[in-house]
């Protein structure tokens, strides 16, 4: 009877290896079939097979990347942007990623804005983007078995004391630090909603009506933040700060 | 032979000295009409070529002309031989006859030079007729009003004219045998003219039909807005007029206040000929000149500005005149034309320009149309086109010339690089799911409980560890329950040895140990005495008391008769230790 019971249980967990293997199997035969597409110049099939991956709820930096490269080469410079920074969000150290949405970056129309004061926020936001969140989950993870793994050699070394201890000071200071950056990039991401403008030109209004005064205008590719959302209408911030309503369509959450 | 060489080396002295000595220099000067009536007035401008901050010239008297200093400034220009700075010191010379006069020349010291200035030739008229002019005669209009004792004329140079086409307009106050002050400046009526503001009033006198008046003369140019028969004035003037005199019984002087207008002035207002009017023509009307400067000439590079400065000089309507026409060109950049400077005899437009490629071969030409009433014609003015050769940018050519290049290393040349995104990525890497982070996984912020439970664990440990070392008291107590377990097992091996007499020892020192450890007393001498000692005020339970008591009165007398105790026996007292050990483990 144990026999048998254990064998059901075998059974059962050998089947989800395999359901989860075969659904894998299929991301990566589509991945493949998008970049074959995507070699034979066929763009907008490519990208379409690359967002039917991301549609079945799972995604890869390298994944991102590539869609990117597919609404690059269909001229559709806002989505291009969008998928590198979603792909930044994930490999932000890569080189290629880097060095194309730099280009796509360049070929940007910027509106006049007041070049002091995005100059900072640029700062910041490449910083901030330089740290992803598991990265930094990891990072404190890492610091904290470090500074338990200190603590217990206190117990036993502890004419090491001073030692340990500036040390086991400094980790709570990086710790502290480090946790800083997750929190402000877990509400960057959980909260702020940066969006990027995916239509050749929309107009930011003071109101959120389709007759409202218009504010200032936006050129696809531009990065703004998306504060709150009523109907159709979500109101935006430009990175000089200047606040406008723009309709829902014209942006894309990162 | 000495005399001749005495006359040879002061022949030389005279030839060389003055130029290797005295280094004078050339003054300019300038005024803006060489022919004015003695209403009017000149700006002198006297100007030091080269020379910065040169401080005011001492003005000598001038024959004719009274002078005010009016400002100076410093100037910059361009020539061939580069940026040239100068002072420019500007006068107004007020006439005070009529009559033909000299102006300069001049000879001032500054900046350890000499300056000398050349002669300018003046012609001052009479009156304020134009008509007249130089001729010091009375016009009509004026001997008409001879007989009055004050009277305003308006004067105009022309009856006739065309439309934007300006001419001068004098209002002339005369007066005799009265005393006028508080002179205000006249106002003109002028519908369909456009009359700039009148200059500071000049004042002279002039005999008409035998009397002498007193003239003040305000001077001003207008130009018609529309064709037509149009009507000048009436100009108004008011005045104080002072009648009597200082000695006059009624107490001197009388002022009363004076309002005089002038007659209307028909003046005919012709538009413009439509016949062989230019194309480019934009509504100048005078006789002007044209000059066109480039900078910098013939070579440039991409991207480098050249300024166009075109100067419209001469008489006529310079208020009216819009820039000079330049034909469009695909390898060249236009900018906007501004005016740099504006004045009452020139205008200057300046056009930027910016090749946009080495195909720029030239500037295309610049043509200025114009109107001149007096021929009644046409007139196009056509400059340039100025050839131009484009190079790349300067700095690869600077660098060829900073530069020089190091032997046996490669002279580096900027290679052209495409600019493109990067290849896509040939492997998908890892696939997680949309929104799931690492943070939010409580299986992996649960392994983190481990390490904190092992250091915990480690730190119990060690501190008991260190307890146990240090503190006697508590190892003894902490042990003394186990210890006696195992006692009771060697006394249990000796009782089914049926070995009494040890048996009893033995169980005894057990007993006695244990409560030894327990109370950190030295075993041997603990005795039945110790339940009044030291259980009792502990508050054990009185049975519990007895049975301790009775425990070691009962070994006692054993240990030293065992034989009489049977195996039975040895139980029982077995039983009771057990009993005791088990009840006191948490005393």
């Amino acid at each position: 009877m144990k026999i048998l019971r254990l064998l059901g249980i075998i059974l059962v967990v050998v089947s989800i290896c395999h359901k989860l293997h075969a659904a894998e199997d299929s991301r990566f035969v589509d991945f493949e079939e998008a970049s074959r597409l995507y070699s034979d110049s066929l763009f907008e099939k490519a990208a379409e097979r690359y967002e039917s991956i991301l549609k079945s709820g799972d995604k890869s930096a390298n994944l991102y990347y590539n869609l990117g490269n597919a609404y690059f080469k269909l001229g559709s410079l806002g989505k291009a942007i969008l998928n590198y920074e979603r792909a930044k969000r994930l490999m932000p150290y890569d080189a290629s990623l880097r060095s194309n949405l730099e280009y796509a970056y360049s070929l940007v129309e910027e509106p006049p804005m007041e070049k002091s004061r995005i100059w900072l926020r640029r700062r910041v936001r490449n910083f901030l983007d330089s740290f992803t969140i598991d990265g930094l989950t990891k990072l404190l993870s890492l610091i904290y078995l470090i500074a338990l793994g200190l603590l217990a050699l206190l117990i036993f070394k502890s004419q090491l004391r001073r030692l340990l201890m500036n040390s086991i000071f400094a980790l709570i200071v990086v710790f502290m630090f480090t946790l800083t950056l997750l929190c402000i990039n877990v509400y960057r991401t959980e909260t702020l909603q940066s969006a990027v403008i995916i239509t050749r030109e929309a107009n930011a209004r003071f109101e959120p009506i389709e007759g409202g005064t218009v504010h200032y205008k936006l050129y696809e590719g531009l990065m703004v933040e998306v504060l709150k959302t009523r109907g159709q209408w979500s109101q935006i911030r430009r990175e000089d700060g200047k606040i406008g309503w723009l309709q829902a369509s014209s942006y894309e959450i990162i | 032979m000495i005399n001749k060489f005495i006359i040879i080396t002061l022949v030389l002295i005279c030839a060389f000295c003055p130029k290797a000595l005295a280094a004078d220099k050339r003054l300019e000067l300038s005024i803006d009409n060489k022919e004015i009536s003695l209403s009017g007035s000149i700006r002198l401008d006297i100007i030091f070529p080269g020379l910065e901050n040169a401080p005011e010239p001492k003005l000598p008297e001038i024959d004719g002309f009274k002078a005010n200093y009016l400002r100076s400034y410093n100037m910059a220009s361009k020539t061939e031989s580069g940026m040239v700075r100068s002072t420019r010191h500007t006068y107004v010379l007020m006439p005070q006859e009529t009559g033909l006069f000299q102006v300069g020349p001049f000879e001032f010291s500054a900046g350890g030079d000499r300056y000398i200035s050349e002669t300018l030739i003046v012609r001052v008229g009479s009156g304020i007729g134009l008509k007249d002019k130089g001729s010091g005669t009375a016009s009509k209009e004026e001997e008409f009003y001879a007989k009055d004792n004050a009277f305003l004329l308006i004067a105009t140079g022309k009856n006739r004219v065309y439309v934007n086409e300006t001419f001068p307009v004098i209002a002339g106050l005369y007066y005799k045998d009265i005393h006028i002050t508080d002179i205000e400046y006249p106002t003109v009526k002028h519908g369909g003219f456009s009359i700039s503001e009148f200059l500071t009033p000049q004042a002279s006198r002039k005999k008409i039909k035998g009397y002498d008046f007193r003239v003040v003369a305000f001077r001003s140019k207008a130009f018609a807005t529309k064709p037509g028969e149009l009507k000048l004035g009436p100009a108004t003037i008011m005045c104080k007029m002072q009648t009597g005199s200082s000695s006059s019984l009624s107490g001197g002087f009388k002022t009363t206040s004076l309002q005089l207008d002038s007659t209307l002035k028909n003046i005919e207002v012709l538009p413009l000929p439509a016949l062989r009017k230019p194309d480019n023509f934009s509504g100048a009307i005078g006789d002007f000149k044209f000059d066109v400067t480039v900078e910098p000439k013939g070579y440039v590079d991409v991207g480098d500005a050249i300024t166009i400065s075109m100067q419209v000089s001469g008489e006529g309507n310079l208020d009216i005149i819009s820039e000079p026409y330049i034909e469009e060109s695909a390898e060249l950049t236009l900018y906007d034309v501004s005016i740099k400077e504006e004045a009452e005899t020139h205008k200057i437009f300046e056009q930027v320009v910016v090749p946009k490629s080495t195909k720029a071969k030239q500037i295309p030409k610049i043509t200025f149309s114009y109107f001149n009433p007096k021929k009644e014609e046409y007139f196009t003015i056509t400059r340039g086109p100025y050839p131009i050769e484009v190079f790349e940018t300067k700095k690869s050519q600077k660098a060829k010339i900073v530069e020089e290049p190091v032997k046996g290393v490669a002279e580096y040349k900027r290679e052209p690089i495409g600019k493109d995104i990067i290849y896509i990525k040939d492997n998908p890497g890892r696939f997680q799911e949309q929104g799931v982070y690492l943070y939010k996984d409580k299986q992996f912020l649960f392994m983190h409980t481990f390490p904190l439970i092992f250091y915990l664990s480690t730190l119990v440990l060690y501190k008991r560890h260190e307890k146990l070392k240090n503190d006697i008291r508590y190892a003894r107590y902490k042990f003394a329950y186990k210890k006696a377990k195992r006692g009771l097992k060697e006394a249990y091996s000796l009782l089914t040895e049926n070995n009494a007499e040890e048996f009893y020892g033995c169980l005894f020192a057990i007993v006695q140990e244990y409560f030894g450890d327990k109370f950190n007393l030295p075993p041997g001498g603990i005795t039945a005495d110790i339940v009044d000692r030291i259980l009792k005020p502990r508050g054990v339970d009185i049975e519990l008391l007895g049975k301790t008591r009775s425990f070691f009165n009962d070994c006692d007398i054993a240990r030293f008769t065992p034989a009489h105790y049977e195996k039975k026996n040895m139980l029982n007292i077995f039983g009771e230790a057990e009993e005791i050990v088990t009840c006191f483990k948490n005393i």
